[in-house]
């Protein structure tokens, strides 16, 4: 029966309990939940409080939470090419799963590729977090000028910008484009930036096949080059990424600034 | 002789309406083949075993559901089986974000997928904000399993997700048993290194 109800959280519980008992240092917050030692009895009570989720974060280990913690330690890690890494892993983590699908290795691919969507899902949300919108709301005083130096057509997707996160990130970078999901976030990147090419197509925007090298963070600041000079401490944010970019340009190696046009999209 | 078969199943659902809560007791009081995981309730497996002997792995993908990541979510929904999407019946704007969740799952995922309403917290009816019969009415009208269970009592969890297991389609060919669960097409079956690429292009969607 033991092995038989591995539910994580509970297992975490009581590991922990037995640390805390051992070593005392551990918090409090998981006591409540172990008052009995008694293993299913436990699991059964700890059941009950798990309920609730908002009574004590440390019952509940959902993926609210453990959203939060991957997308922390992504961005305090910075991995670098991570795209590249999870568009490889996705790959294998493919053939590997076609290939020996046998009924008890499924189990752990299943769980692999959650992980694996997970991370790509924070990648995701990284590379299209809004970081001009970030600044702004750090730095209120500054968003009038900053404001004012857009063109219309900027401010009207400047006033959705709750609504749909901006790419800040080259558009190859965007995995759900990748696979074929129609983002918004594309379409506004060349709403705001390509001023001058309004009237260009717009259907093949979200449709970005990303560069086959180099899908990396730095390729992308080189594909942003209003932004980051308006906001001064926007530009700090990204200068580092400048920096890498440029080297790499500086190697001949750099992706086109805009890679939305003319290429190529199987679906 | 008994067949296996492992679906996908997603959680979808605004924040709090107990999604997780919902899954644990559905994973809790059956039997659960041995696994380890560190990802807490995020992932769970629970295995089903209907009259005929048939087994139904489900492979419980939960996703967050708050609203600032909801453009990932067709990440998880992906090639998912099935769908339980679960609102509060204690809050009735819940159940509108459930309408759109559902509308999203229609518009986007596998025209294939069995959708689940689940009114959960039925526990708590003296607060109820959303009738039974207009939660009914709406899945009766979109063609949805629905249900209200109570994750704290127990009642209706298992029976909702047997009733997902009877409805999925369980005859559907061995290939894309397993492979459903993440795959994409059988015919992207891994990169043949001795193969031409000329002719290779043409038919095989590689996105690289």
């Amino acid at each position: 029966m033991d092995d038989a109800f591995p539910r994580p959280e509970h297992s975490d519980h009581i590991d922990v309990q037995v640390e805390a008992n051992a070593a005392e240092t551990t918090t409090t917050e998981t006591q409540p939940n172990v008052k009995e030692p008694d293993e299913n009895k436990n699991v059964e009570n700890s059941k009950t409080t798990s309920e609730k989720p908002s009574s004590s974060p440390a019952t509940s280990f959902s993926l609210d939470t453990l959203f939060l913690l991957l997308i922390l330690s992504v961005v305090i890690s910075n991995p670098p090419r991570l795209v590249s890494h999870l568009l490889f892993t996705q790959r294998f983590l493919l053939t590997h799963t076609f290939r020996a699908s046998s009924p008890s290795s499924s189990s752990a691919a299943g769980e692999q590729a959650y992980c694996l969507v997970n991370l790509m899902a924070v990648a995701e949300f990284i590379g299209n977090l809004d970081l001009e919108a970030v600044v702004w709301a750090r730095q209120r005083p500054r968003s009038n000028r900053w404001a004012n130096a857009r063109t219309r057509s900027y401010e009207s997707s400047y006033q959705h910008r709750s609504a749909s996160i901006r790419s800040v990130l080259s558009s190859s970078f965007t995995l759900l484009n990748r696979n074929g999901q129609r983002v918004e976030a594309g379409q506004r990147k060349n709403n705001a930036d390509d001023d001058d090419e309004e009237d260009e197509d717009m259907d093949g925007d979200s449709l970005h096949l990303p560069s086959q090298f180099d899908v990396d963070e730095s390729d992308a600041s080189e594909a942003e080059p209003i932004d980051t000079r308006s906001i001064k401490s926007f530009e700090s944010m990204m200068s580092d990424r400048k920096r890498r970019a440029k080297a790499r340009s500086a190697n001949g190696n750099a992706a086109k600034p805009y890679p939305n046009h003319g290429s190529t999209y199987h679906s | 002789m008994s067949k296996q078969f492992q679906f996908k199943l997603v959680l979808l659902g605004e924040s709090a309406v107990g999604k997780s809560s919902l899954v644990l007791r559905f994973v809790k009081d059956q039997f659960d083949d041995y696994r380890e995981s560190t990802i807490g309730a995020a992932f769970l497996t629970q295995t089903v075993t209907l009259e005929d002997q048939t087994t139904v792995k489900f492979e419980i993908w939960d996703t967050a559901g708050q609203e600032r990541y909801k453009s990932l979510a067709p990440m998880y929904y992906r090639n998912a089986n099935c769908a339980v999407v679960v609102y509060d019946i204690t809050q009735s704007a819940s159940l509108e974000k459930a309408r759109n969740w559902i509308r999203e799952l229609q518009r986007q995922a596998d025209p294939s997928i069995v959708i689940a309403l689940c009114g959960n917290k039925s526990d708590l009816s003296a607060r109820r904000q959303v009738s039974e019969e207009e939660a009914k009415k709406y899945a009766e009208e979109e063609g949805l399993m629905w249900a209200e269970t109570s994750a704290k009592t127990g009642e209706g969890v298992s029976e909702i997700f047997t009733a997902i297991a009877k409805k999925l389609p369980l005859t559907a060919p061995p290939s894309a048993r397993s492979g459903a669960a993440r795959g994409t097409t059988g015919a992207r079956s891994g990169v043949d290194l001795n193969k031409q690429p000329a002719g290779q292009n043409a038919n095989e969607p590689c996105n690289c």
